[in-house]
């Protein structure tokens, strides 16, 4: 350490200063010799330690805290000693593994810091072994990262969510489908899509205005999402009035089924829309589409499909479920 | 070479040992195959890690032998082993701090054990630096590393490591000072002798 200065009185000054050093720094210190021995344990660690000696100096690090030595540090320990490696507990792996509070925090249930630590070994001037075990406080930054993440994760379900009806949007459903079309392909399963349309809405909309309007596109969301099985998970608003639903491992059959059935269940809350020329209330018209993908067949394909069915489905008078024509 | 895929093994032993402990896991690692180099012949892409960025802890050893370890795991599966023991979702290049020192941490229990199983085997002692992490394409890494004239030789390790059902891969790469080849093999030969 000492030729790190200029010789002579300085040194010895260095000397004196390193004590207050150790003690001013903002980190724990820990000092072992090769019995694992405590030969210094600094003013950071006196003050958020919660030990069962009155001085950990001179008592094996075993013996310090009530629990006894973490395994890990114990390994980190070792390896510094016996064979002169480095090692480091991460927080993440090890979060608060030594007894060590911010009694600044918590009132009368100080917090438990949120430990990094580094295990370094040193050489003494006759060649024996001493470790240094070196503890940063990282419970600011284990706060921060967990805010960022969460934030993180809010507005990536916000940029995939639709906000008024609470299923995913035009984008999710456009990185979703691909992922179903290409399993289907490689599985050789069937898959259907559902397409749905509010029959009339404009008209609704210009009778009963937008804030009803709304409502209603709530319902119907709420409704498709309380017919299809729970493990349909692709219900999409892909429109302004406009839905589409994923049928995964579902043949052309059971698709007209589902769709019969969603069909039904809208017609079945008779929401009042005396603008429309089907029925005296809400009704939807729905097209359908499936197939067992192979190398010829695309996802743009198949959504010309079931956008034709749909076309089909209003054409034959709308309240109707319809496939394609055949090609 | 087979003796040191011995010694290697034997680290990965002790490896898995404190992983398992750490990540409250199942971690199980094994060496396969070791090959040595010279860097100048070295060919990137035959290493088959491509060009994509990759997770790198690097660690130097100095002993009777210089060595610069470097544990490289692809994207992916740096990744996963994050994510393993996290439960993380980001991109390599968006990997915390935290993350990061928790890579850092897999690659230094790995080194150490390597390390320690070679100083235990061959009576032999090391000094190293605590580890750093890296986010590099493998042949900035390697060229950065060939380009040190001082260190000409460079070992190779496949790792294959297992958590739990999970399967990855990482490469474990030595490069070794010049005349300390010798010294490595002196030290396996006086092993061998020994057994």
């Amino acid at each position: 350490m000492s030729s790190v200065l200029v010789p002579g009185d300085e040194s010895t000054h260095l000397h004196k200063m390193l004590p207050q050093v150790v003690n001013a720094m903002s980190l724990g210190l820990i000092l072992l010799d090769a019995q694992r021995s405590v030969l210094l344990w600094n003013t950071w660690m006196r003050q958020r330690g919660s030990v069962v000696v009155d001085d950990p100096v001179g008592v094996g690090i075993a013996s310090v805290f009530a629990d006894g030595l973490p395994n890990a540090l114990g390994i980190a320990i070792d390896n510094a000693l016996r064979y002169g490696l480095p090692s480091l507990l991460s927080n993440a792996l090890h979060g608060a593994i030594l007894p060590l509070f911010d009694y600044r925090k918590g009132g009368d249930q100080p917090e438990r810091i949120q430990q990094s630590i580094h295990v370094l070994p040193l050489k003494g001037e006759g060649g024996e072994r001493y470790c240094v075990v070196q503890i940063s406080d990282v419970s600011a930054s284990v706060v921060r990262e967990r805010k960022l993440r969460a934030q993180a994760e809010t507005l990536k379900e916000q940029a995939f969510t639709d906000g008024l009806t609470g299923l995913m949007n035009r984008r999710h459903f456009d990185e979703r489908f691909p992922l179903e079309f290409r399993r289907a392909r490689r599985q050789q399963m069937p898959i259907s899509l559902v397409m749905l349309d509010i029959d009339f809405f404009k008209a609704y909309n210009d009778r009963y205005g937008h804030p009803n309007a709304d409502k209603v596109l709530i319902t119907v969301a709420k409704t498709l999402r309380a017919t299809l099985p729970q493990s349909i998970d692709v219900i999409a608003r892909y429109g302004g009035e406009e839905f589409i639903v994923v049928l995964s491992a579902c043949d052309e059959r059971d698709a007209a089924d589902i769709g019969e059935k969603l069909r039904a269940a809208i017609e079945q809350m008779q929401i009042p829309h005396v603008s429309s020329d089907v029925a005296p209330y809400v009704t939807v018209s729905i097209g359908f589409a499936s197939l067992i993908p192979d190398v010829s067949s695309s996802e743009s394909s198949m959504l010309a499909r079931v956008d034709e069915a749909l076309y089909i489905a209003k054409h034959k008078g709308r309240n109707c479920v319809s496939s394609p024509v055949r090609a | 070479m087979e003796a040191l895929t011995e010694i290697f093994n034997i680290g990965a032993g002790r490896a898995a040992a404190s992983l398992s402990s750490v990540v409250a896991s199942s971690v199980k690692l094994s060496v396969p195959r070791i090959e040595l180099y010279d860097v100048a012949d070295v060919d990137i892409d035959a290493l088959g890690l491509g060009q994509a960025r990759l997770g790198a802890v690097l660690q130097s050893y100095a002993g009777p032998f210089d060595a610069q370890a470097m544990l490289l795991f692809p994207e992916a599966n740096a990744l996963e082993i994050v994510r393993d023991m996290l439960g993380g979702t980001m991109s390599v290049e968006e990997l915390s701090e935290l993350e990061q020192e928790t890579m850092c941490e897999v690659g230094n229990i790995i080194l150490n054990a390597c390390l320690s199983a070679m100083a235990d085997v061959l009576g032999v002692s090391f000094e190293a630096t605590l580890p750093s992490y890296s986010i590099e394409s493998l042949s900035t890494l390697l060229k950065n590393s060939i380009d040190d004239p001082g260190q000409p030789l460079m070992l190779i390790l496949n790792i294959d490591m297992i958590i739990e059902k999970r399967n990855t891969q990482g490469f474990l790469a030595f490069l070794l000072s010049y005349p300390s080849l010798d010294m490595l093999m002196a030290h396996i030969d006086r092993f061998l002798g020994k057994i």
